[in-house]
């Protein structure tokens, strides 16, 4: 195990490199790229019969693919092929992602921190709504639709309502960049706009604080946020408190059910605490961030991530 | 594009500008070719936004916490370093 390889995919991330110092001061082998590097800066051959045989080479590393003991797939970047012409880079992108990403989607005996296409699929929040419901969660009635109607009389039942993009696809209009976040829908304001596309909307908690839970394989970091907001990620500068709390009794059980539902090592959980202290489960993250907690908390989450990759496939 | 005004899905009349933080995105990043650690370049005052996956930043981070060796025995530039790090030409 100790000649076998971490593999860090990822671009320009200081969250990753919490990780990669804190496997290097163990003296495990790292090599760090990312898939947007291929293939200006990184080569790879693979053969395939019973088993993988190949190496992947980056800047400084050469690496056995039959070796790979875990890798993290931290958010990268992908090949764009600028320099082709656009039909050519077209091709030339299909083929790095089935060729290149595809192999290293199925190195032998390597643990994924986390799988690539188990994120894929963990992010659909349809699925992450009838999962978390499905296990126990407390989930807060939603609606996803485009029907005006259905809409309307869900925010009759259930109002006050929030308005949440079912999946986050980025939106610049001119040369702003604008974020959705969570705000309270005066059901007066909802109109024939909500046809145009599908649309969640969500009872609002009526939440005194939320929480950010980081599970990262048996280690459970939850994180108490207080801010006036009903999203707090809409100004960080009101958020008012990061205060490090337990989890309450079962719901460890519940949040390692869910990964294991997904297949997935880790994943960043959001909750919101009403004044009951019920935790309504809003979103699971399966490449959440949680840097920032670290920075602000001093939890050892990056530790956690390299005591798994270390650990590799138990 | 009135038209397509009119027709603008509801959920982005709720768009508003991502949150802002102090500090700027680095203007490019190497690797530390012995400890597989970033090497930012061109951050403004040392810190640097922490990504989000909902297009904002989560507060800003000093990458200058992180140790790095960026200066190996004097030699500039990337080396092969078969799959093991710590092998004895590194500085600590």
């Amino acid at each position: 195990m100790t000649d076998t390889t971490v593999l860090v995919v990822t671009g320009m991330d200081t969250t990753a490199d919490a990780v990669i110092h804190e496997l290097y001061s163990r003296g495990v082998p790292v090599a760090r790229f990312d898939l947007g590097d291929f293939p200006a800066a990184v080569s790879f051959a693979a053969e395939f019969g019973k088993d993988i045989a190949g190496r992947l080479e980056t800047p400084s590393r050469s690496v056995d693919l039959a070796r790979v003991r875990s890798l993290y797939y931290r958010r990268p970047t992908f090949s764009e092929f600028g320099d082709l012409d656009p039909g050519d880079a077209q091709f030339a992108v299909a083929q790095a992602r089935f060729g290149f990403s595809g192999t290293l989607q199925c190195l032998p005996d390597c643990l994924y921190v986390n799988h690539p296409r188990k994120i894929a699929a963990a992010e659909w929040k349809p699925a992450q709504l009838e999962t978390a419901a499905r296990l126990g969660f407390c989930v807060p009635p939603t609606i996803v639709s485009n029907e005006q109607n259905a809409i309307t009389a869900f925010a009759k039942t259930h109002g006050p309502i929030v308005y949440k993009p079912v999946t986050w696809s980025g939106y610049i209009r001119g040369d702003t960049a604008y974020g959705l976040y969570v705000r309270e829908v005066d059901p007066a304001e909802l109109n024939e706009t909500v046809t145009t596309t599908a649309h969640l909307f969500q009872a609002k908690v009526d939440k005194i604080a939320d929480v950010r839970v980081t599970v990262v394989g048996a280690e459970v970091f939850c994180v108490r946020i207080t801010s006036p907001l009903t999203d707090w990620r809409e100004n960080y500068d009101l958020v008012e408190s990061y205060t490090v709390i337990d989890p309450p009794e079962g719901m460890s059980g519940l949040l390692r059910a869910y990964l294991d539902h997904w297949g997935l090592v880790y994943g960043c959980f959001d909750f919101g605490i009403d004044r009951h202290g019920t935790w309504w489960w809003y979103e699971c993250n399966p490449a959440g961030e949680w840097g920032w907690l670290q920075h602000h908390t001093g939890q050892p989450i990056a530790s956690a991530f390299a005591d798994v990759l270390e650990g590799g496939v138990t | 594009m009135a038209n397509r005004d009119a027709r603008r899905p509801f959920g982005l009349t709720r768009a508003a500008p991502v949150a802002t933080t102090p500090g700027t995105w680095p203007s490019s990043m190497s690797v530390d070719p012995v400890t597989q650690v970033g090497v930012y370049y061109g951050i403004d005052g040392g810190v640097m936004p922490l990504m989000s996956s909902g297009g904002g930043a989560h507060g800003t981070y000093d990458p200058t916490s992180i140790p790095q060796m960026t200066d190996i025995d004097g030699k500039d530039g990337p080396r092969k370093v078969p799959d093991a790090p710590r092998s004895d030409d590194t500085t600590d």
